[in-house]
C-alpha cells in the first residue's frame, strides 16, 4: 500500500490525517516540521507529501516543496500543499500552484472523503 | 557615400565611369590606328559618334542623379541601365560601322560590353543582351556585306573583297554570336552565385543581427524580471515582518486550533475513529478548546493595550501592592512543582502612571512564565528596585533557559522557543509579547538575559510618576 508523509506542526492535524488515510488502508508517516520533512523525504522516498504551508514560518511549506523541486530523486514525488488560509482573504498573498511545486492545494479542515479522493487521485 | 547609395544606382554610375574609359581608349585605338593605316578612317563620322557617346553619357550621368546628388527611384535606375546597355551595343556597332566593319577587330568589344551586362542582370536577360549584340554585329555586317550600307574599308589593313564573302560574313557572325552567348552564360552564373553568397551573407547577417536584439530584449525581460522577482520577493519579506502577526492570526493561529476540533469531530461523526480511540480523540478535541480560550484572552488583553491610553490612568499604579496580589496568585502553581520563591523588594516604592490592570498582567505573565519553564525544585527570585526616575523589577528563573539564537525572537507574537515547546505543548506565544506591549506602551522597556539549562531573567524598566507639589 502507498506511505503518505504528512508533514504539520499540529500534532492535532497530523492525527486527524493519520485517523483517515489508515483507515483507507494507507501506511503514515509523520514530521512536524520542514527540515524533519525534507529528512523524512529524503530518506523514506513516501509516495505522497502532505505538506503544510504555515509551520516554522510562514513560508515553510514552500521552501519545503522548492527544495524537493530542485532534488532530482524527489522531484517526481506528488505533493498535496495543505493551508488555512486557502478560502481567506490572505489567500492572494501567497503564490499559486503555478509557479510552484506542488500539484494541488487543499484546506483546513480537512474533509475525510475530499481528502481521500485527492489522494488516491495523486497516487494514480 | 557608397553605403547610403542603392545598389542599383551603384551598378549604374559605374557603367557611366566605364564608358568614359572605353571612350577615351577606344578614341585613342582609333587615331592611332587612323595614323598607322595612313588616315584610312572617317574621321569625322567617328568624331560625330564619339562626341554623341560623350553626350549621352554626360546625359546618363545627369539622369541617374550624378548633377543634383538626388538619387532617382529604383525602378528608374534600372530602366537608366537597361537603356545603356542597349546604347552601348548600338554604339560599338555604329564605331565598328565607321571604322571598317568587318575588318575591324574591335568586334571582340561585342564581348565585352555582353560580359558587362551579365554581371548586372539576371542570366536571361543577359542571353538576350548577347542575342542583341549578335544581332547588331551580323546585321551591320550582312548590310554592309550585301551593300546595303556603306563599307569604310581599312586600305592597307584588309583587303576590300573580304566583307563581301558569305562565309566570312557567316564565320564572323558565328564567333561574335558563340562568343556572346557563353559568356554571357558564364558571366551572369558567376555574378548569380555571388550574388546569392552576397544576399545569404546579408540574411545570416540580418538573422544575427535579429537574434542579438532578441537576446538582447531577452536579456532586457530577463532582468526586468529578476527585478519583478526581487521586489516580489522585498514584497514577501516585508509582509513577513510587517504582516507576519495578522496572517498568523487571521490564517492560521484563529483556525488551526478550530479546524483541529472540527476535523475530530467530524472524523467522530464520520466513523473514522475506533469506538476504543474516541474518548482521547475528544480530549485531545476538548484540550485545543481550552488553547483556543487562551488565546482569545490573550488576543483581547493585547488589543486592549494598543487601545488604552497613557492620559486615561485615573490612579497611578502600587507596583508591589500589583505584585503581592498576583504572588498570592500564583503559590499554588509554583508549590506544586515544589518551587522556592525570593522577594527582594523595598517596603515602599514610586508608584508608577500605569493602569491597575496592565502591572498585574506584567507580573502575571513573567511570573507564570518562570514557573512554567523552570523544572521542579527550581527557584524564582523577584525583585524590585528604584532609581531617580525609573522603577525596575526582575523575574529571575532557574528554569531551562532560552538559546542566543532565539534570544531576540522571544518577545515576538506568537514566537515559542524549541526548548519552551518541548516542555509544554500548551502556550499561545502571546504572554511576552503582551507584556512587552504594556511596557512599551507606558514608555518603559524590557530585555531578557539567560543561560541555556542555567535560567532567565526579564527585567523591565517603567518610568516614575512625575514628583507632586
Amino acid at each position: 500500500m502507498a506511505r503518505i508523509l504528512v508533514v504539520d506542526d499540529d500534532p492535532d492535524f497530523v492525527e486527524a490525517t493519520r485517523l483517515v488515510l489508515e483507515k483507507a488502508g494507507y501506511e503514515v508517516l509523520s514530521a512536524a516540521d520542514g527540515d524533519a520533512g525534507l529528512r523524512m523525504v529524503r530518506a523514506e522516498k513516501p509516495d505522497l507529501v502532505i505538506l503544510d504551508v504555515i509551520m516554522k514560518t510562514v513560508l515553510d511549506g514552500l521552501y519545503v516543496s522548492q527544495e524537493l523541486a530542485n532534488d532530482p530523486d524527489c522531484n517526481p514525488i506528488p505533493i498535496l500543499m495543505v493551508t488555512s488560509i486557502a478560502n481567506s482573504d490572505y489567500a492572494a498573498l501567497f503564490p499559486t500552484d503555478e509557479y510552484i511545486h506542488i500539484r494541488g492545494f487543499i484546506s483546513k479542515p480537512i474533509a475525510p472523503a475530499a481528502l481521500l479522493e485527492r489522494v488516491a487521485a495523486l497516487l494514480k | 557615400m557608397q553605403d547610403l547609395m542603392s545598389d542599383a544606382a551603384v551598378r549604374v554610375r559605374w557603367l557611366v565611369r566605364l564608358r568614359w574609359i572605353e571612350l577615351a581608349g577606344m578614341a585613342a585605338m582609333m587615331l592611332l590606328a587612323n595614323r598607322v593605316l595612313d588616315n584610312a578612317l572617317p574621321v569625322a563620322w567617328l568624331a560625330l559618334t564619339f562626341i554623341l557617346i560623350a553626350v549621352y553619357n554626360v546625359l546618363m550621368w545627369s539622369l541617374t542623379g550624378g548633377r543634383t546628388g538626388i538619387e532617382p527611384s529604383e525602378a528608374r535606375l534600372r530602366a537608366l541601365m537597361r537603356l545603356q546597355l542597349v546604347l552601348d551595343l548600338l554604339a560599338l556597332t555604329v564605331v565598328l560601322h565607321f571604322a571598317g566593319g568587318l575588318e575591324n577587330p574591335l568586334s571582340a568589344y561585342y564581348v565585352v560590353l555582353v560580359a558587362i551586362s551579365s554581371i548586372q542582370v539576371p542570366k536571361r536577360e543577359a542571353l538576350l543582351y548577347a542575342l542583341l549584340a549578335t544581332l547588331f554585329w551580323a546585321a551591320m555586317v550582312i548590310f554592309e556585306g550585301w551593300g546595303l550600307l556603306p563599307h569604310h574599308n581599312l586600305v592597307g589593313f584588309r583587303l576590300p573583297v573580304r566583307y563581301k564573302e558569305p562565309l566570312h560574313i557567316l564565320a564572323e557572325v558565328i564567333v561574335v554570336g558563340t562568343a556572346s552567348f557563353a559568356v554571357a552564360h558564364v558571366c551572369s552564373s558567376v555574378a548569380e552565385r555571388l550574388r546569392n553568397s552576397e544576399r545569404q551573407l546579408y540574411e545570416a547577417n540580418t538573422a544575427c543581427e535579429l537574434r542579438a536584439g532578441q537576446l538582447a530584449e531577452a536579456n532586457a525581460s530577463c532582468e526586468l524580471r529578476a527585478g519583478e522577482l526581487a521586489s516580489l520577493n522585498a514584497r514577501l519579506r516585508e509582509l513577513d515582518q510587517d504582516r507576519a502577526f495578522f496572517i498568523r492570526l487571521v490564517t492560521h493561529e484563529l483556525r488551526a486550533p478550530v479546524a483541529a476540533i472540527q476535523s475530530y469531530l467530524r472524523l467522530i461523526l464520520d466513523g473514522y475513529v475506533p469506538e476504543e480511540r474516541t474518548l482521547e480523540i475528544v480530549t485531545k478535541a476538548e484540550q485545543r478548546a481550552r488553547d483556543q480560550l487562551d488565546l482569545i484572552g490573550d488576543l483581547l488583553d493585547l488589543a486592549h493595550i494598543q487601545q488604552a491610553k497613557r492620559e486615561c490612568v485615573e490612579e497611578p499604579c502600587d507596583i508591589l501592592q500589583s505584585l503581592g496580589d498576583v504572588l498570592d496568585l500564583e503559590r499554588a502553581h509554583a508549590d506544586s512543582k515544589r518551587l522556592t520563591v525570593h522577594l527582594d523588594v523595598p517596603a515602599a516604592i514610586s508608584r508608577v502612571p500605569l493602569n491597575a490592570e496592565h502591572v498585574k498582567q506584567v507580573w502575571t505573565n513573567l511570573i507564570s512564565n518562570a514557573i512554567k519553564y523552570t523544572p521542579e525544585d527550581g527557584e524564582i527570585t523577584v525583585a524590585l528596585s528604584e532609581t531617580a526616575d525609573v522603577v525596575r523589577g526582575a523575574v529571575r528563573d532557574t528554569g531551562i533557559g532560552i538559546a542566543p539564537e532565539e534570544i531576540d525572537r522571544v518577545f515576538e507574537s506568537f514566537y515559542r522557543t524549541e526548548r519552551a515547546k518541548a516542555m509544554s505543548r500548551q502556550g499561545t506565544g502571546l504572554g511576552l509579547s503582551i507584556v512587552a506591549g504594556i511596557v512599551g506602551h507606558y514608555g518603559g522597556r524590557i530585555w531578557v538575559e539567560s543561560t541555556v539549562g542555567e535560567g532567565s531573567t526579564f527585567s523591565f524598566e517603567l518610568p516614575k510618576c512625575p514628583p507632586t507639589d
